[in-house]
């Protein structure tokens, strides 16, 4: 009996192993032999560097395969990389051929819809991977696969430079530009402009102009602190709403005096004319003696002439 | 006679010993290797006791094996999290952990602890026969000690080691997920995919070829040991220890010389 359980003990123990190293390596990566891969290959005419055997390719940031080969083509000097892609993250359906017929029909279609890889960091490490994305236009023409190195049943996708060497081009670029900066001669220009505006500056007159604009500035603002002191901002609005009338009220007179000097014989009411003139005369005198006297005293707008004496 | 000539057979004397010391091992192995046909003979592997061998050194093993690779995969993680987190990498730590887990730490841990639990029982258990004179018994009945009590040992190990291993490995790996998940807040999901997507098969089974090498040493270094004992009680301690120490000793050298290996066909 204790050898029969020793046995079940040690089956198990065994037979547990066994399984679990079968589940092991089914998980990290037998399982790929069970599944529907095609490759396609991409030429890049930039340094590969950080890609490898095994670096991942993507589609729009999907995990879809993986770089199974790169090699060098001397003549051309461009690298070709194949990549092995994952049928059923495309096409789910159907057995191995028909979805190799899919995928490839969907790959030609999506590259004139302007489907391009490029290479991209994988991280901080220096590791890149294949992008799939629509880098390109649909109204952009296709590039041809490099002659007599993709086979012609081969699915090709082209590439497109990789950001970093698009920023590597512009930074070359820039220091160009830089280069042909003359910096002595505009530095010789500043120089000169600078002993100019100090000769300005020194000018007396300008002196003097500065010293009396600071005093007008110094006047307005006691104005303003004055007048601040004196009305408050009902205050204020009340007197605009005051004006606003007046105004509307002297157009008002003056539409109707227009009106009244059409209708009007200019030659027999020459006399009424000449007295309306005099008490116009007589009113603007009235309103400018009104004018100075608020110069002189503008609380009596608000508390009254009366008042004040009281 | 003469100091010098005193000195001379003294040198000599001692050369002759170390040049048995050396040849000793050898012998040993090459005894192994003569009994290794017998195994395919019509009982030539003694089931009872290749039976106890593997209770001993793999059953019986496993609790232990899955509790040091748990916590080990953890200490693990939680090393890998400290420094990777400064970089904002912390999904690397399953990578650093599978790897390290699958190529190295698994078959090495295995390795020690079987050294401790199964290595130096065969050392004393041999050594205490040679103080029995069991095995001169059994010479005496015509039965080679070698093939008769090393082989059980041997095919047990062999067998025991490698399984092991893979529960080790796969204790390794969750107890560095389960750090990876309930300290950095790593998504299981996400821990999980990065785990099967960069470990592979091939990376397993050559750590699980480690063990199967570690096994072949633990076993020949604690007989070796046992059979060399000396006929008191003392001698089996001594032995037992000797046993371990060059069973861990040559475990480390051959890891290393393993993974040198591999690392030229890439891995």
């Amino acid at each position: 009996m204790e050898e029969r359980e020793q046995n079940i003990r040690l089956g198990l123990f065994v037979g547990g192993g066994v399984l679990l190293l079968l589940a092991a390596l089914f998980f990290l990566g037998l399982s790929s032999f069970f599944v529907s891969e095609e490759k396609v290959y991409t030429t890049f005419s930039e340094s590969v560097q950080g890609l490898t055997e095994g670096s991942q390719v993507k589609y729009r940031g999907v995990p879809v395969g993986s770089v199974s080969d790169i090699s060098i083509a001397v003549d051309d000097r461009i690298v070709k990389v194949e990549m092995k892609i994952r049928l059923d993250n495309f096409i789910n359906r159907g057995t191995h051929e028909m979805q190799r017929q899919k995928f490839a029909d969907y790959l030609r279609k999506e590259i004139g819809d302007g489907l391009r890889c490029r290479m991209e960091y994988a991280g901080i490490t220096g590791m890149k991977f294949i992008d799939f994305d629509y880098f390109g236009k649909p109204e952009d023409a296709v590039p041809e696969a490099p002659e007599g190195l993709i086979g012609r049943d081969d699915l090709y996708l082209p590439s497109v430079p990789s950001t970093f060497k698009d920023i590597s081009a512009t930074l070359v670029s820039a220091i160009d530009r830089l280069s042909n900066i003359h910096f002595e001669e505009i530095s010789g220009e500043l120089e000169s402009s600078l002993q100019k505006l100090s000769n300005l500056l020194s000018d007396p007159a300008i002196r003097s102009t500065i010293a009396r604009t600071n005093e007008v500035v110094e006047h307005l603002e006691a104005t303003a602190s004055s007048v601040e002191k004196v009305f408050n901002e009902d205050e204020m609005q009340t007197m605009r709403e005051n004006l606003n009338g007046a105004l509307r009220s002297f157009r008002n007179l003056a539409e109707t005096l227009d009106k009244r000097t059409r209708q009007i014989d200019f030659h027999s009411a020459q006399d009424d004319y000449h007295s309306l003139i005099v008490q116009l005369k007589q009113m603007i005198d009235s309103m400018r003696i009104l004018a100075e006297y608020l110069e002189t005293d503008p609380q009596s707008v608000l508390q009254g002439k009366g008042k004040q004496e009281r | 006679m003469k100091n010098s000539e005193i000195f001379l057979i003294r040198v000599r004397r001692r050369l002759l010993d170390a040049a048995d010391k050396c040849v000793l091992p050898l012998e040993f192995l090459g005894a192994v290797a003569a009994a290794l046909p017998s195994l395919f003979r019509k009982k030539g592997l003694r089931l009872r006791e290749f039976r106890y061998y593997l209770a001993l050194c793999g059953s019986k093993s496993l609790p232990i094996v899955l509790l040091i690779s748990l916590l080990m995969g953890g200490v693990l993680g939680i090393q890998a999290a400290l420094q990777l987190t400064k970089f904002g990498a912390e999904i690397f730590t399953a990578d650093l952990v599978g790897f390290s887990v699958l190529k190295e730490f698994g078959p090495l841990m295995v390795a020690i602890i079987l050294t401790g639990r199964a290595g130096s029982a065969f050392a004393a258990e041999l050594g205490t026969m040679k103080v029995n004179e069991e095995i001169s018994a059994l010479e005496t009945m015509g039965i080679r000690p070698v093939g008769y009590l090393v082989l059980p040992k041997l095919v047990a190990m062999l067998l025991a080691m490698p399984v092991l291993t893979v529960f080790g490995d796969v204790a390794g790996i969750f107890g560095g997920m389960a750090i990876g998940v309930s300290v950095l807040d790593i998504p299981f999901a996400a821990y999980w995919s990065r785990t099967i997507d960069v470990l592979d098969g091939i990376t397993m089974l050559l750590g699980i070829l480690k063990s199967v090498v570690f096994s072949l040493l633990i076993t020949l270094a604690g007989c070796f040991y046992g059979f060399q004992s000396t006929s008191d009680a003392q001698g089996v301690g001594r032995s037992a220890t000797q046993a371990v120490v060059a069973s861990i000793f040559w475990v480390i050298v051959a890891d290393a010389l393993l993974t040198v290996l591999y690392s030229f066909i890439g891995y």
